[in-house]
């Protein structure tokens, strides 16, 4: 080979080197993502509906457009007591694009509180004598509620305590015109209790009906689920024993007149089960039968008074209870967009679609839903960009 | 809100086209002082020196074909590029419909290098883009008008350092960095083969004798085709497929989007049926340009005439066609700052190939530098050096100092306002026209601060008020409005003193103190010693609004109180002397920065004033 081919064979050489280099820049590789298993359930979606225990009932769910775009609009519906029809009650002033939490403060009153959005950091919380016919502000909760449909609850004379999304427990002054920290959930995962459930996330917040504080949550051990009680600064798990051990959430718990009620999750993949339990007002801690959802998940559950429950299932089912004790009753072919469940007058359920600017209740009627009632919202498209 | 700063802002258009008004005035000025500086210098030197000069500049050796095909055709290319760059949308477009695409999906640090870029430029959309068509105008002229010597080598190092500039920041590395970079669609950058032209122009005159560089360049050029057909032929990057599963495959969506820009309507129509022909036949297409690439760099690289000569033939008809027809000539649309890749690829082309074929024989030592003028007789000082040293310089060393004059002009101005932390008010005025001038008593009102104080208009007085109304639960714009405020007391320094930041509850059902000093703790204003948010009952409230003609409006169903984003500016005496619509717009930090400075501003010039 002659220096000058040499030379030439170098440079084409060195050109493909750097054309191999070169078209291997920029190439989209793309990772080798692990397969990990399907994390536990430990929340549901906000929508939901509470029950007073002199029969009024409100539904919270979420309508207009994308929540992108800040053009969804969540809405508090309320049905007074011994009426069948379902008026707009959502609180003013206030946009609501984060979410709304209701929580029943007494037979005809009720508070909510706004889940931050956009630029707003904190929750501001209104308040109702009237069943949501008129609403008057409360105190606002600093952080901001956490996204957890049970984030704020009422305890004996309307006294509110909040869950925020940095997992403060805060309580309201007995004038309830101030909030003070009760616990945050890093010294409630650490403490005795905490640790021996596995306390991952607070996911609900009560008052017992003698107005003692709990608080429940997630929690990767499978000794107990997570519910606690405060007493003198100090908290204690107060659960019910799970039909088999594994790890838990707390979907929702609300206490509604004298029983306290708790939708449990354990389990996680094809061995989930929901697990209802109730504690009276001095009573032990009772459980419902367990209730296979396999893979599938919940997306609103509802707790009424008396310890009767709603939750809405993925692939259109749902399943009530009607009662503390009660086994669980499944429904199937739910109306679609079924959002969430509400008590219906007569003992029955009724299922909320909400879709857009209408907003739809149904009843059960020899084996198939009807449409008892349309509720039209002016969504203020645009008021919030 | 309104919908922030678009590109076609009559505003900011208008501010931009006085900008450059102004700055061309100064370029001819600058022309002027320096042709009549350079006659006149001339003027001064001996009859025999002048007569020197003109016999050596007459036998200097010529310039190379190829390298004046280099300067010349690059010269005029950021000429162009100028041109474009001084379109009316430049100053608020370029950052979002040029910068920001080229850089979505380059690798964070390219993203974040690339928005602090951005981010410069919105501060200062006016001086950045007049900048850039100065400075592009200044390097296009130094290029064309110096043929030779250091100071046409200085041209292209010129070249070099704003290509580089263009390419990193402007280019976001020409999109080599971001998957599946295509040379179809300008990969690896314009601004990158002007940096290359730039450097072979910037390179001893010496180099370009024989036919060496000619051969190494187009070396150069085949490695590079050939590895950009490889990225072509590269699987899973949607080049093979016109379309995928219904969707336009990547070949077939760059084309479609380009016939979608404005431009002369046969050139669209043109365009969009080569994307319909493209999408049915994908993958012929592609083979096609990968086998001409590959082909064509592997001719290049054997270094062998006969070979090349038929392989630049093909190639720059293949440029031609994929500059038409794929990157759809590149400048249209109002936003277009290149006409994109293929016009420099085939220039560099055709410079090396010229440089290889015709290259000028080695010249004796000294022949081909600007001829030396005869030594002055003792220059007496500085100013009679530099008055020779003029006079005896070429007219394109004359045009190039005039060159380096509109680079001084292009980088002055923004090196200024870069030096500058807040952003230029202008971006205010075109969110949301002038502030209107007021002549008129405020109102006198009396409500509580967050600190439970009782506070009234006539407790202020000696005081300049930046007066604003929020909403304590306002989700978007009353947070972004306090942050500007907040920024105009920092603005304003010691001087903020002398001014009072009051905001005043817009929310009839939310104003209670609870709210007042909630939203405080949300927008850290507790520690700014001059800011008070001011409630009071429903009735006092009420009637503020209507002595200072605001609504708030209660929508239902989840809407925020609507109320006007306005603020008054009240001098020391109790007058009303301005009103500013403050709607924040996109409230992007350029954005909060040019209100807090109108704000700033507007009080400054009414503590000047008392």
């Amino acid at each position: 080979m002659t220096g000058r081919a040499g030379r030439r064979a170098g440079a084409v050489t060195v050109g493909l080197g750097a054309a191999v280099l070169l078209a291997a820049c920029g190439s989209g590789g793309q990772g080798t993502a692990g397969t990990a298993a399907p994390p536990a359930q430990v929340s549901v979606p906000m929508a939901t509906s509470v029950g007073g225990s002199g029969g009024t009932a409100y539904a919270v769910v979420d309508m207009g457009g994308s929540a992108a775009d800040h053009e969804n609009f969540w809405q508090l519906f309320a049905r007074a007591a011994g009426s069948a029809a379902w008026r707009l009650a959502t609180p003013a002033g206030v946009a609501s694009n984060g979410g709304v939490v209701a929580a029943v403060t007494g037979a005809s009153s009720v508070a909510a509180g706004f889940r931050p959005s956009q630029d707003l950091t904190f929750s501001p919380v209104a308040t109702s004598t009237d069943s949501g016919g008129s609403w008057s502000a409360g105190s606002p909760v600093m952080f901001g509620l956490a996204s957890d449909p049970d984030a704020l609850a009422a305890g004996p004379a309307g006294r509110l305590i909040a869950l925020t999304s940095n997992g403060t427990v805060a309580v309201q002054s007995q004038s309830q015109a101030a909030w003070t920290t009760l616990a945050t959930e890093r010294p409630i995962a650490a403490s005795p209790a905490g640790r021996t459930c596995g306390l991952t996330r607070l996911t609900a917040v009560a008052f017992t009906a003698q107005g003692t504080p709990m608080v429940a949550g997630a929690c990767d051990r499978t000794s107990a689920p997570g519910i606690f009680a405060e007493a003198g600064g100090s908290w204690s798990l107060t659960g019910p024993a799970l039909p088999s051990p594994a790890p838990s959430a707390v979907l929702a718990m609300a206490t509604a007149g004298s029983v306290t009620t708790a939708i449990i999750r354990t389990g996680t993949g094809a061995s989930a089960r929901l697990v209802a339990a109730w504690r009276g007002a001095a009573g032990p801690w009772t459980s419902s039968a367990a209730l296979p959802v396999s893979s599938g998940s919940v997306l609103s559950a509802s707790i009424w008074p008396s310890g009767a429950a709603g939750l809405v299932l993925s692939g259109s089912r749902a399943a009530l209870l009607s009662g503390t004790g009660a086994s669980w009753q499944e429904l199937t072919s739910l109306p679609a967009g079924t959002v969430t469940l509400a008590p219906e007058p007569h003992g029955q359920a009724e299922a909320l679609t909400a879709r857009g600017s209408s907003f739809r209740a149904w009843t059960l009627n020899s084996g198939s839903w009807q449409v008892v009632q349309t509720v039209s919202v002016q969504i203020p498209y645009g008021s919030s960009g | 809100m309104n919908g922030g700063l678009s590109p076609g802002n009559p505003a900011l258009q208008s501010a931009f086209r006085t900008a450059l008004d102004n700055q061309g005035i100064l370029a001819l000025l600058i022309f002027v002082v320096i042709a009549i500086a350079w006659v006149a210098c001339r003027e001064l030197l001996p009859a025999r020196v002048r007569v020197h000069l003109a016999t050596a500049r007459a036998a200097a050796s010529a310039e190379p074909a190829a390298r004046r095909l280099l300067r010349i055709g690059f010269g005029a290319l950021w000429i162009f590029d100028a041109i474009l760059q001084a379109q009316p949308a430049m100053a608020a477009g370029l950052p979002s419909q040029v910068v920001a695409p080229a850089a979505a999906g380059a690798p964070g640090w390219v993203q974040h290098l690339v928005n602090w870029a951005g981010t410069g430029w919105s501060y200062h959309p006016v001086q950045a883009a007049a900048s850039t068509v100065w400075i592009q105008l200044g390097v296009g002229v130094w290029l064309i008008a110096c043929n030779r010597g250091p100071w046409s080598r200085l041209g292209g190092v010129a070249s070099v350092a704003w290509g580089l500039v263009v390419w990193i920041f402007g280019e976001a590395f020409g999109g080599t960095l971001s998957p599946g970079p295509s040379v179809l669609f300008g990969a690896p950058g314009a601004a990158l083969l002007y940096c290359a032209a730039g450097a072979l122009i910037a390179l001893p005159m010496r180099s370009w004798e024989g036919d060496r560089l000619g051969r190494r360049v187009l070396q150069v050029t085949g490695g590079c085709l050939a590895a950009l057909a490889l990225q072509q032929a590269w699987p899973g990057r949607g080049f093979w497929q016109g379309s995928i599963h219904g969707r336009p495959g990547s070949l077939t969506d760059m084309i479609q989007s380009m016939g979608a820009t404005q431009q002369p309507r046969a050139l669209a129509r043109l365009v969009t049926d080569f994307g319909g022909f493209v999408a049915g036949h994908g993958a012929a297409v592609n083979l096609f340009a990968v086998v001409v690439l590959a082909a064509g760099g592997a001719a290049l690289l054997t270094g062998q005439r006969a070979i090349i000569r038929p392989a630049v033939i093909g190639l720059l008809v293949f440029f031609l066609a994929d500059w038409v027809l794929v990157q759809d000539l590149g400048f249209f649309g109002g936003t277009g700052t290149d006409p994109n890749s293929m016009v420099p690829l085939a220039l560099l082309l055709v410079a090396a190939y010229v440089a290889m074929t015709k290259a000028p024989q080695p010249a004796p030592a000294g022949e081909t530098a600007e001829p030396a003028a005869p030594a002055p007789a003792r220059a007496a000082n500085l100013g009679r050096r530099l008055a020779i040293s003029l006079g005896t310089a070429s007219a394109s060393v004359v045009v190039a100092l005039w060159a380096g004059g509109i680079l001084v002009l292009g980088t002055a101005p923004m090196a200024a306002a870069e030096a500058s932390r807040t952003a230029d008010p202008i971006i205010a005025t075109s969110l949301n026209g002038s502030p209107a001038t007021l002549d008129s008593r405020a109102a006198p009102f009396s409500l509580t601060d967050q600190d439970g104080r009782q506070v009234s208009l006539a407790s202020l007085r000696g005081k300049v008020i930046l007066l604003t109304f929020l909403d304590p639960v306002c989700t978007s714009d009353c947070p972004l409005i306090a942050q500007e405020f907040r920024a105009a007391g920092q603005l304003l320094g010691g001087q903020s003193s002398h001014v009072a930041l009051v905001a005043i509850v817009a929310n009839p059902l939310y104003r209670s103190l609870a709210y007042t000093r909630a939203f405080d703790r949300q927008e850290r204003l507790t520690t700014i010693p001059d800011w008070l948010f001011l409630t009071g009952t429903q009735a006092q409230l009420t009637q503020v609004w209507k002595d200072y003609y605001v609504t708030a409006e209660v929508e239902g169903a989840g809407s925020m109180v609507l109320h006007p984003d306005i603020a008054y500016v009240i001098d020391a005496r109790g007058v009303m002397r301005t009103e500013l619509n403050m709607d924040p717009g996109p409230g992007s930090p350029s954005s909060q920065s040019s209100f807090a400075v109108e704000l700033a501003q507007a009080a400054e010039r009414l503590l000047g004033s008392s």
